[in-house]
């Protein structure tokens, strides 16, 4: 048992990578109608799901700290993705062990609802004051989180996420 | 007494390590513009520009195609109108020499290909394939066919990050034609800009074209910046408030042109 999840986590982590690599140099061809998806985020949930929390929240600031390096947008919200995805990873790690427990529909409504509040969390202050609540939840946060919850629903089929 | 400490951070590891980071990440979001940050930014934008270049020369070249379908027709109402101008030009010369004045445009337009427009959709920080091994330096301005662009604000070997004019910190001094009244220009929302400290006495009407004034010491003058769609009378009612909308289509850029040093 102990001997397949090692396996399974040395053909995972390197495609993940491999996704994650392709997610951040080809960001702008991956886009459909000016949304992208956030390999990141989805990088991010296996880590949580799978390794231990410290890990977790290590890997959450990181990452957050590496998107805004390796893909500039705006300079102004230099921090914004480093505090949305912690706070994301803290509100994961401690919800885990009722999600887990949950029935599967349940748990993917769960994933889906983490990933839709952390890209409204982060949406709504990165347009904040020049685009309309309304319009920035169903132009970006609903199509952002549909796309990256899409990606995640790829990667739990070959490696499901609740093996833990 | 250390133990205990010891116990206390073993056990709520989780918590510290969350509250740790959300204080750098919120003492990075308080500082707005970062010099370190832009040097990594560029020099990752350096690296991936080499990897990207054949995807982004496809896309380009199927572009280029379009357009030039499209410029085929044109040409020939553009020869028509060459005619017209280089009479104009001439006669323009004439006076200019009979003035005493000099050909004004001394700058050399390098083109450049956006190769990364950013994280988010709307981002006001754009990636060109252009750096210092072309002359780019840091405040070049950048223009396109319609009008003012922005300036670049970092630059890499191969790459360069510029910000455009249209974002929420940003303000540009401009001149009104053809009444030459000079005000500061702030962005508004989408495509469109605000002026609102001009005095009601000066007449200004809706349609009239906005440029850069020259007083900036990065913006030379006579760019074009955009046209002017509603004119009121602010609170006060000693100042109008201009509305107008950008001439060049910030979310469809592609290509552009960096000036790039003086003739």
């Amino acid at each position: 048992m102990i001997v397949n999840e090692k396996k399974s986590s040395l053909i995972l982590y390197p495609l993940l990578s491999l996704l994650f690599l392709i997610g951040i140099i080809f960001n702008d061809f991956i886009g459909i109608a000016g949304i992208r998806p956030d390999i990141l985020l989805v990088f991010l949930f296996v880590i949580a799901l799978r390794e231990s929390s410290l890990i977790a929240i290590i890997a959450a600031f990181c990452f957050g700290l590496l998107q805004e390096l390796v893909l500039p947008g705006a300079l102004l919200y230099w921090g914004l993705s480093p505090l949305a995805k912690t706070l994301l990873v803290f509100t994961l790690l401690k919800t885990l062990p009722l999600i887990l427990r949950s029935q599967k529909l349940v748990f993917f409504i769960s994933l889906f609802g983490l990933i839709f509040v952390y890209y409204l969390f982060y949406n709504l202050l990165y347009y904040a004051g020049f685009i309309n609540w309304l319009t920035v939840i169903y132009r970006y946060t609903v199509p952002e989180s549909a796309y990256t919850f899409l990606i995640l629903m790829l990667v739990h089929m070959i490696f499901p996420l609740r093996e833990k | 007494m250390l133990s205990k400490l010891y116990d206390f951070i073993i056990r709520k590891h989780l918590e510290i390590l969350t509250v740790i980071f959300v204080g750098v990440s919120l003492l990075l979001l308080s500082r707005t513009e970062n010099h370190v940050v832009l040097v990594l930014q560029t020099r990752w934008q350096d690296f991936t520009s080499v990897i990207k270049k054949p995807l982004i020369e496809q896309e380009h070249k199927r572009r280029v195609m379009e357009e030039n379908r499209q410029l085929r027709k044109d040409v020939f109402l553009l020869k028509r109108e060459l005619a017209q101008a280089q009479s104009l030009m001439m006669e323009n010369q004439r006076l200019r020499d009979m003035l005493g004045f000099r050909d004004t445009s001394k700058y050399e337009l390098l083109p450049a290909l956006i190769v990364y427009k950013g994280f988010k959709d709307g981002t006001n920080i754009i990636t060109l394939n252009r750096g210092k091994r072309d002359n780019v330096k840091e405040n070049s301005v950048i223009v396109n066919k319609e009008g003012l662009v922005g300036r670049v604000i970092a630059v890499g070997n191969r790459s360069s990050l510029a910000g455009m004019i249209a974002e929420p910190e940003a303000r540009l001094s401009i001149c009104i034609n053809p009444v030459r009244v000079y005000g500061i220009l702030k962005w508004h929302h989408g495509n469109t800009f605000v002026i609102d400290d001009i005095p009601t006495s000066v007449d200004v009407r809706e349609g009239w074209t906005v440029m850069t004034s020259g007083l900036s010491e990065i913006y030379p003058e006579n760019i074009p910046v955009g046209r002017i769609t509603k004119v009121t009378s602010s609170e006060n009612g000693f100042t109008y408030l201009i509305e107008g909308e950008y001439f060049v289509p910030f979310k469809n850029l592609r290509e552009v042109f960096i000036f790039i040093h003086d003739r």
